[in-house]
């Protein structure tokens, strides 16, 4: 890795550390603190540059301070942030546990449920799973559980003896012979039929089922039912200017994957440190950016709670001074969310909450700089935005299947649920009086980040609904950020890349 | 019930009951006691006044009847009813009753008489009862010299004269039916001549055998001979296993009654469909091969209770009603059961799939019961711990509530259920307490008992038994919670009832997941013993029921040796080989002899009627050639003056598993396969306790002279077998290496041949087997089996290896007395020693597991270890002040009950606890503590403790062989300075302690104006670095706890309610507590941060 640093640095050394003092030299104004857990941001002051040619880079740094009639004005943005419903602050751990969670979810979706039930079935009658009646047509609604021969369970771990072979851990669990069983508070009863098939629903969903008790006391299922897609406000007025929200994932900054060269191709661009007028114009136009989790990562081995010697704890610290210094640069020049992802120094279960403002002496100091929770719920130019880190999309592709991973995005809309296998498999906060993962409004633009590769599609709901689904792809692997214009919700990528070899 | 503890309500194996013991029990080691106990039809009015009872409360609850109607039993086809098609049915249970004789088919007989009944059921699933006629209880005795038929027809007179003097035997008219003279031979000796004159005394009831055979034995006064004692034959048979020999029945099988040949009842005694009189000599009786191999559609009844006991108690029939009954009902063959219900007091709401009947009152639950196993007429009734807790529970509830006609349970009309206390005690199983309930006509079978025969298991509570073999844990309600959900609403008493069902669906999944049906008939169809006698008695009887079929073909007669208590002849047993304690890194051959003692049986022919005595031997002046002497002294003639009867039926019982096993590998069919497997198993079984059945000494019939002369022979061909290895394998020899015999065993010897490869070690091994196996007698055979590579042998009976049967992969690892399960160790030991052997042999990372170890302790003497490692388990057998010593789970179940007696420990449970960090000199028994308490209150443990008295024995026993100066390396080295204890939160000098903050990362105190930081002025700076470390711990906690917590719910197979389980047993229940623990506290650490 620091080979790599080495030889860009022979190659394009000089240009590129001037540019990063002419940046920190314009915009050393510390700006006052600002409380991240706010809700309403100002709206955010222009920040201006210079036309920065390329060729003439070295010049760069005497213009800095001197503004003058070649100046690109960055665009602004109105940003509010919704995040509240995934923070935990005085929520803590006093013995509750997570039937709680299923519990107000059922209520939540079913209420919802019942509400579509006149226009589905009016004429069936709708029962609990205790009322069922062998043989009698009905509709019931409850949360489904799927037994997963295949699921891992703790308990194997702890009491199985070492087996000899080491156990393999396969990437997905689904097997032929899952099947789903129906609960509510009254109890359960077994699915069965072709309609519902085990291998899309994942222990968690809560939705109404159409069919009949058989003979051996299980349900055939007729027909199904889902939430469906919440109600969406109107996309704001579609003839403004283009606006673009960068969204970037998995920069990994101390693996052996990340690519410091990259990264900071992908600062310079957006800061626009880079390239001609017309690609600076384009820079121009991000009026946000989003960081999508597993920004750093850091050594587990580390942190098993012993001290540490001082080449230990710099090696801990090191990855995340040098994050901080990539995250300074944009935060000086335009608003930055940060998320916390698996891999991150931040809590491990649903929903995250925001990496804390000391892991950031740099940026934190900019009013631009947020740190935010995991999900993440915003609107920017009253477009709204929805987005994970990638843990609920991850842990549907482990315990369900889809033909892409936009299928999966697309069922959490469908079933309401964010993230439906939390916490059965997806490790979460035991909530007892809501449920932050039940979508009530839909989102314009909902992202899952650290997937594979880049995709994405406009999802259109039967209430004219429309959504932009997006696969943020890991950066460090693939050196992909998306762009997405506001104005109409397109979306492009912006490919870096290094070949250092040629 | 809660069958949580279910194993601990009955008193520990291998120990003598604590109380007196009935007087009649006193024999130290019995292997039984057969007496037939004669039962006698009830009279004929209070059958008609329980028919009218019953059909009284049938109207009253026509609804459930009509329920319970859906289940009868098919239809009877018409040919049965007009006699006109034979019955061909798998017969489950034999038993007999005293009755009239039967006029109709026994014309000239007067008098009462045994009938035996014959329970079973037809291909079609018809339950049969089969009252068979005309069998008469016999037994023998030597012939006086010069008794002619005259003095015979006298001693026929003074004997009846005797028997008259016991006025029990007035109520026939004849006690002594005949005494024949007939020609026999006894078993006993070698003897030339091939028959003598015996006499064959018949008498009128199978009791009377007994009481005529001590007249007998005491001696009776013959006019002529005088005074005179004899001894009897064959006295000590049961009548059952009589009758069943001498129709040639054995335990299971199919019999066939010919059309026209029986008859059926007029008035039926029972409840099966259909009842009918026959003659016994007109019986079929069909091997159990080919078609007749078959199972019947039996049903099979498994079921549980749950009793609402009082706080702090646990439930006892006088005081604590049943609440409910759980049933399953399932056919013989078929994967799931076709009944399902539960029984409530008190309203209970719907569970899907189950049929729940709520009643008011417990008598209406009990004969609701009652009603239910008389309409789906089980004919096997399984359950756990059924015969010692459920049904005993149940029959003395309904008599402490009065409900007579509760007890009828059985297939006979006007029975009711007994229950009697016994003792069964047998040297292989040790000695248990067990009650008898008698359901005539139904086979239970406990799983329970048959888990402890057949399985040696650190915990036979049905959640860790279920754990061990269906890899499920089975949710466990505390018995003090029980109560409180009864008394709830019809939610909670729902929630008790899905326990309930599981309670009584995992008996039937062990049935079915370990083929007990199919062993166990397979067993009774080898032996020849009725299914009923497999669990409830030894495996003694399973051999002299051979022993008495075979003897039979040959006119021979077994001789009731009189018992004599107490006086043990003892002999040498097998023989161990000096074991050179070692870790081999080199392959390890094993040679084994196939079935050791039978073939040492069958190769000298050493049985009852080839033994010469030494008194014989000189007056027979047999020639040497035609005898053996075994290396312990006794003679025995060879096979071509006569052949043994033991070695007989050893040769039939291998020849048949050869069949088996044969037939095993052609099958295809699962069910074939099952019941194939099945039968081999039993075939092994009961060729190896044969010689036990020879060396029981207080046996039906022991004769050490075989036994010690076996064991003999064993020792003998180990020997011969490590000098031939020696002497042939040698460099000398042309072999690239010197062989050596490290260690032997009673039927194996390893030998290390000093080649590098498993493959070459194979083929020398098999050389070896098959070279000196040429020098055997056959059918003795040494067979090369597996290779052990690497080996660690620790001392005799204690060895650990990898274990090869084909040269390209190893089968697994195989251990031995290594204890590694043992209860009262803890789960670290357990572990510890799993993963040195796993990082030993198989990764064959010897400073590896040396870390391992340090690393352990290490974190043991840290403070790091995993609570739940350290939870050390006793049972609690009997209360405080009956123990002699002070223990540390009594003092601790003692402690907990001034706590609180609602959860403290009762007798019969089992306590677990930890060793806790004392004042100095506190006795050990002192430290006990509770784990949850410690947990709650953060009670320092006390790592040396563990380190002395729980890890470092077994860590040295594997260790010393590979490294030197094992104990100061692994036990005192630099990882055990540092130590940490947890400040516990309550007690002593902690009330006056003072809280104050210190800095995250370095523990300094903050004082003063940065009362508020996380960190002080020295470690600023370090933010990253420290946060990164307390968001870690959460992050770490955060899963554990999501990943516990699910489990639970899981486990308890509902996601809206919360998890009630308190299941000890289970692996993650203190994890799981912990986890909620440690989670809170990682919480607060880390809103330090958030300055």
């Amino acid at each position: 890795m620091s080979s790599f640093l080495d030889i860009f640095v022979t190659a394009q050394g000089n240009n590129l550390s001037n540019a990063f003092t002419s940046r920190l030299s314009s915009h050393n104004k510390p700006p006052p603190p600002l409380d991240t857990f706010s809700l309403h941001c100002p709206p955010l002051p222009a920040r201006c540059f210079h036309s920065p040619i390329s060729t003439e880079l070295p010049t760069l740094a005497m213009t800095a301070m001197d503004v003058d009639t070649d100046m690109i004005q960055r665009k602004q943005s109105l940003y509010q942030s919704m995040d509240e419903m995934f923070e935990i602050q005085k929520e803590m751990y006093k013995g509750q546990q997570y039937s709680q969670i299923y519990y107000i979810r059922l209520h939540l979706i079913r209420t919802l449920i019942y509400s579509l039930l006149p226009n589905w079935k009016p004429h069936l009658p709708v029962c609990t799973v205790l009322g069922l009646e062998e043989g009698k047509e009905c509709i019931i609604v409850g949360t489904l559980y799927k037994h997963m021969k295949l699921k891992p369970t703790i308990l194997s771990e702890y009491s199985k003896e070492r087996t000899v072979t080491p156990l393999v851990t396969p990437d997905n669990f689904v097997h032929p012979d899952d099947n789903l069983v129906l609960e509510d508070e009254s109890g359960r009863v077994n699915l069965k039929g072709n309609i519902l098939s085990p291998s899309v629903y994942v222990t968690g969903n809560v939705v109404a089922l159409h069919g009949k008790e058989t003979s051996g006391g299980d349900f055939l299922v007729e027909d199904l039912l889902e939430a469906g897609l919440p109600p969406q406000s109107d996309l704001p007025n579609k003839s403004g200017e283009d606006k673009y929200v960068v969204l970037v994932s998995g920069l990994n900054v101390g693996s052996s994957s990340s690519n410091p060269l990259q990264l900071q191709l992908l600062v310079d661009h957006i800061t626009g440190h880079l390239g001609d007028e017309k690609e600076q114009l384009s820079a121009a136009q991000i009026v946000q950016v989003v960081v999508a989790g597993n920004s750093v990562q850091i050594q587990h081995g580390l942190l098993n709670g012993q001290n540490l010697a001082s080449k230990d704890q710099s090696k801990l610290s090191e990855p995340i001074k040098e994050l901080d210094i990539f995250l300074t640069q944009i935060a000086a020049g335009i608003p930055i969310d940060i998320m916390p992802g698996y891999n991150d120094p931040a809590n491990f279960a649903l929903p995250q909450q925001p990496l804390n403002r000391c892991l950031f002496p740099g940026s934190a100091a900019y009013n631009t700089f947020r740190s935010c929770t995991n999900p993440h719920f915003f609107d920017v130019d009253n477009v709204r935005f929805l987005g994970t880190s990638g843990q609920n999309i991850d842990d549907l592709g482990k315990y369900s299947k889809a033909e892409d991973r936009l299928e999966f995005l697309e069922r959490t809309l469908r079933w309401r649920h964010l993230a439906p296998t939390a916490p059965n498999t997806l490790g979460c906060y035991p909530f007892t009086d809501r449920d932050p993962f039940f979508i009530e409004s839909c989102p314009h633009v909902y992202f899952v980040g650290n997937q594979d590769k880049y995709a994405t599609r406009i999802l259109k709901g039967s209430e004219g609904q429309v959504v932009r689904l997006i696969c943020i792809p890991k950066f460090s692997e693939t050196g992909v950020a998306v762009m997405v214009n506001l104005r109409n919700l397109e979306c492009h990528t912006l490919s870096f890349g290094t070949q250092i070899s040629s | 019930m809660n069958k949580g503890n279910s194993n601990n309500r009955k008193r520990p194996a291998q120990q003598p009951p604590a109380g007196p013991p009935p007087p009649k029990h006193q024999t130290p080691v019995m292997e039984e006691e057969d007496m037939d106990e004669d039962v006698f039809i009830q009279q004929e009015e209070d059958l008609v006044n329980e028919d009218e009872l019953i059909l009284r409360d049938m109207e009253d609850r026509e609804a459930l009847a009509d329920r319970m109607r859906k289940w009868k039993r098919p239809g009877l086809s018409p040919g049965y009813l007009n006699q006109s098609q034979s019955i061909v049915f798998q017969q489950l249970e034999i038993d007999y009753v005293i009755g009239e004789s039967h006029k109709g088919l026994i014309p000239n007989a007067s008098g009462p008489a045994a009938i035996i009944r014959i329970f079973g059921v037809t291909q079609e699933g018809n339950s049969i009862c089969c009252n068979v006629h005309g069998f008469e209880p016999y037994f023998f005795i030597s012939c006086p010299p010069g008794m002619g038929p005259d003095d015979i027809s006298r001693f026929h007179q003074v004997l009846e004269g005797r028997m008259r003097e016991d006025k029990r035997n007035n109520s026939v008219p004849k006690c002594i039916l005949r005494v024949e003279l007939v020609q026999k031979k006894s078993i006993m000796y070698y003897q030339q001549h091939s028959s003598q004159p015996f006499l064959k005394i018949v008498v009128a009831l199978p009791t009377m055998v007994a009481s005529c055979r001590g007249i007998l034995d005491k001696g009776i006064q013959i006019d002529g001979i005088g005074m005179k004692s004899f001894m009897t034959y064959e006295s000590n048979v049961l009548f059952v296993l009589r009758f069943m020999i001498d129709c040639k029945i054995v335990g299971g099988n199919w019999i066939e009654v010919p059309a026209h040949k029986y008859m059926k009842t007029t008035k039926n005694m029972s409840y099966s469909q259909l009842e009918f009189d026959c003659l016994y000599s007109e019986l079929i009786s069909h091997v159990p091969e080919g078609e007749y191999s078959k199972m019947a559609p039996f049903r099979i009844l498994s079921f549980d209770i749950e009793c609402a006991g009082r706080k702090g108690l646990f439930p006892e029939p006088t005081h604590d009603p049943v609440i409910q009954i759980a049933n399953l009902v399932t056919l013989q063959g078929e994967e799931n059961p076709f009944v399902r219900n539960v029984m409530t007091l008190n309203t209970c709401s719907p569970i899907v799939g189950v049929d729940v009947m709520s009643f008011d009152t417990e008598r209406e639950v009990l004969l609701a019961w009652r009603d239910f196993i008389r309409e789906i007429d089980p004919d096997i009734i399984i359950g756990y711990n059924i015969c010692k807790f459920d049904l005993p529970y149940l029959i003395q509830r309904a008599e402490t509530l009065k409900i007579t006609e509760f007890p009828l349970l059985g297939r006979i009309r006007n029975s009711r259920v007994r229950v009697k206390d016994t003792t069964f005690s047998s040297r292989q199983y040790g000695t248990r307490e067990s009650k008898e309930v008698t359901l005539e006509g139904r086979v239970q079978f406990d799983l329970l008992q048959a888990m402890q025969r057949d399985y040696k298991l650190s915990s036979y509570s049905l959640n860790s038994v279920s754990a061990h073999f269906l890899n499920e844990q089975k949710e466990d309600v505390h018995h003090s919670i029980i109560s409180d959900l009864q008394n709830g609403n019809p939610e909670t008493r729902r929630r008790l009832a899905v326990y309930c069902l599981k309670d009584a669906y995992l008996p039937q999944r062990l049935l079915d997941k370990l083929m007990y049906i199919y062993n166990y008939v397979e067993m009774a169809r080898v032996t020849g013993v009725p299914i009923s006698f497999l669990l409830s008695r030894g495996q003694s009887i399973k051999v002299l029921s051979q022993l008495l079929r075979k003897a039979k073909q040959k006119n021979l007669v077994l001789p009731n040796v009189k018992q004599q208590g107490g006086e043990q002849g003892t002999y040498e047993g097998a023989t161990v080989l000096e074991a050179r304690a070692g870790f081999y890194e080199k392959p390890i051959a094993t040679l084994d002899f196939a079935s050791l003692y039978p073939s040492i049986m069958m190769a000298y022919n050493l049985c009852y009627c080839t033994l010469v005595t030494a008194e014989d031997a000189r007056k027979l002046n047999l020639p040497p050639e035609c005898v053996n002497k075994t290396p312990s002294g006794e003679l025995f003639v060879k096979s071509n003056l006569q052949k043994g009867i033991l070695p007989e039926i050893l040769e039939e019982l291998l020849a048949a598993r050869r069949r088996a096993k044969a037939d095993l590998k052609e099958a295809k069919d699962p069910l074939v396969k099952a019941v194939l497997d099945g039968r081999q198993l039993a075939l092994k079984i009961s060729a190896n306790s044969v010689y036990g059945f020879t060396g029981a000494t207080i046996g039906q019939l022991p004769c050490l002279e075989i036994s010690s002369s076996v064991t003999s022979y064993g020792r003998q061909m180990i020997e011969h077998t490590k000098k031939l290895v020696e002497d042939k394998f040698t460099t000398l020899k042309g072999y690239e290496h010197n062989a050596e015999v490290i260690y032997g065993d009673t039927d194996s010897v390893m030998v290390q041949f000093g080649v590098p490869t498993v493959d070459e070690a194979m083929k020398l091994g098999r050389e070896a087997a098959d070279y000196i196996s040429g020098t055997f007698i056959k059918p003795i055979k040494l067979e090369f089996e597996k290779v052990y590579f690497p080996y660690l042998l620790i001392s005799k009976k204690r060895y650990a290896g990898l274990y090869w049967t084909n040269p390209d992969k190893y089968d697994k690892m195989d251990t031995k007395g290594i204890e590694t399960v043992r209860r009262d160790n803890c789960l670290l030991v357990k572990n510890l020693v799993t993963e040195c052997l796993h990082r030993i042999l198989i990764d064959r990372d010897v400073p590896g597991a040396v870390q391992f170890v340090k690393n352990t302790i290490s974190d043991l003497l840290m403070n790091r270890m995993d609570l739940s490692l350290l939870v050390i388990t006793k049972g609690l057998t009997k209360a405080g002040e009956d123990y002699e010593n002070k223990a540390a789970h009594v003092e601790l179940a003692e402690r907990m009950r001034k706590r609180d007696a609602a959860t403290a420990p009762n007798v019969g449970d089992r306590v677990p606890y930890v060793i806790i960090k004392a004042a100095k000199g506190a006795k050990a028994y002192e430290k006990s503590e509770d784990p949850i308490y410690v947990l709650e209150n953060n009670i320092p443990i006390d790592p040396q403790y563990y380190l002395e008295n729980q890890i470092s024995k077994p860590l040295l026993r594997i260790f010393e062989p590979i490294l030197k100066n094992a104990s100061r390396e692994l036990l005192h080295g630099s990882h055990t300075r540092a130590i940490s204890i947890s400040t516990p939160s309550t007690g002593g000098i902690m009330k006056f302690a003072k809280k104050q903050l210190t800095c995250v990362g370095c523990k300094a105190v903050i004082s003063g104006k940065d009362q508020n930081q996380t960190l002080c002025a020295h470690c600023k700076g370090r933010e990253a670095e420290l946060y990164c470390k307390t968001v870690a711990n959460v992050s770490d906690l955060e899963n554990l706890f999501g990943r516990l917590w699910t489990q639970c719910q899981e486990c308890q197979g509902s996601l809206h309610q919360d998890v009630l389980c308190t299941s000890r047993d289970c692996p993650i229940f203190y994890r799981r507590k912990k986890a909620q623990k440690d989670m809170a506290e990682a919480k607060v650490q880390l809103e330090r941060w958030n300055f």
